[in-house]
């Protein structure tokens, strides 16, 4: 029983977390910043290594339909975009750490994802929005860009599920049998 | 970081360049017949070559398309602020004239073989 509450207060934590970094992430200004950094899949990513791909997805999707509930954008195309790149990113996420255990570290996964948002997302702007192959011209750029952010994204969610894991003890996922017993 | 990580981050890096220079040549490549499209459909093909006026239906009204000497443009439109009428015209050099209102889009298709990858403006 309490390990479930401490599980869902920290999922909260991670969600609430990753909605406001979505939205702030917002605010940086198109025009000198044309593309997104994707800061809040450090998140998605952290969540996936602490609680497993359900709750990664969970908080992915999450925090995708309140950060546009903030900004109005619910059911816009920017949302769609979002959406789309979102689950594909956790789902190859998620593929990534499940089968490749050892190969990547939290870089080569968030590098994955970054790449998978990217393709899914220029793929449903292609079907659904813009249908013509100039369209196609940005994907080297933004497998570029996916490089680089996947990387500082990496970076960052190593750091920070290793203080997660320092800060927060008794992290109940791994041993929920053992503590129930208790 | 473990080699797994380097490796891939090269992969991406040097496909992602590689397809830097692929894809321009391949996406805009010049050609010889302009293609018209209306609200997602494409109308037809038309070899720039012969001249011809061609009148397409869009989602506003009938927007005509003149194919004279090699190059297409638009020639009347419904739309109001008249852009697509004064994007010029598009060759064998490759490029695209939009009409956003009346959905309209002419592109020139194939390769051509001077050396030139695409022009832009």
């Amino acid at each position: 029983m309490t390990d479930q509450v401490v599980k869902l207060a920290r999922l909260a934590l991670l969600l609430a977390l990753a909605t406001v970094i979505h939205t702030a992430e917002g605010l940086i200004p198109i025009t000198v910043v044309w593309f997104r950094f994707g800061f809040a899949n450090i998140i998605g990513l952290a969540t996936l290594e602490l609680f497993g791909f359900k709750d990664a997805l969970v908080v992915t999707l999450g925090r995708i339909v309140l950060g546009s509930l903030a900004y109005g954008l619910f059911g816009s195309p920017a949302f769609v975009l979002s959406l789309s790149g979102g689950i594909c990113a956790v789902v190859a996420m998620g593929l990534a750490y499940r089968f490749t255990a050892g190969v990547f570290s939290e870089i080569g996964i968030s590098v994955v994802g970054a790449l998978a948002h990217n393709v899914a997302q220029l793929t449903v702007a292609y079907l659904l929005f813009i249908r013509n192959e100039a369209a196609l011209l940005l994907l080297p750029l933004m497998m570029l860009t996916a490089a680089g952010t996947g990387f500082l994204n990496g970076l960052a969610s190593r750091v920070f599920v290793k203080h997660f894991r320092a800060t927060a003890v008794n992290i109940p996922s791994s041993r929920s049998s053992e503590c129930k017993r208790a | 970081m473990t080699v797994g990580d380097k490796t891939l981050l090269a992969a991406v890096v040097l496909i992602g360049v590689a397809l830097f220079v692929v894809f321009p040549r391949w996406v805009l490549s010049g050609g010889v017949e302009v293609e018209v499209v209306s609200e997602d459909r494409i109308v037809g093909r038309y070899p720039l070559a012969e001249e011809r006026l061609i009148e397409v239906p869009g989602r506003v009204g009938v927007t005509v398309v003149r194919v004279k000497g090699g190059r297409a443009c638009i020639e009347s439109s419904p739309c109001p602020h008249k852009t697509c009428m004064k994007m010029g015209d598009v060759g064998p050099e490759g490029g695209v004239v939009v009409c956003i209102p009346n959905e309209v889009v002419l592109r020139t298709t194939k390769p051509r073989d001077d050396g030139m990858d695409a022009v832009t403006r």
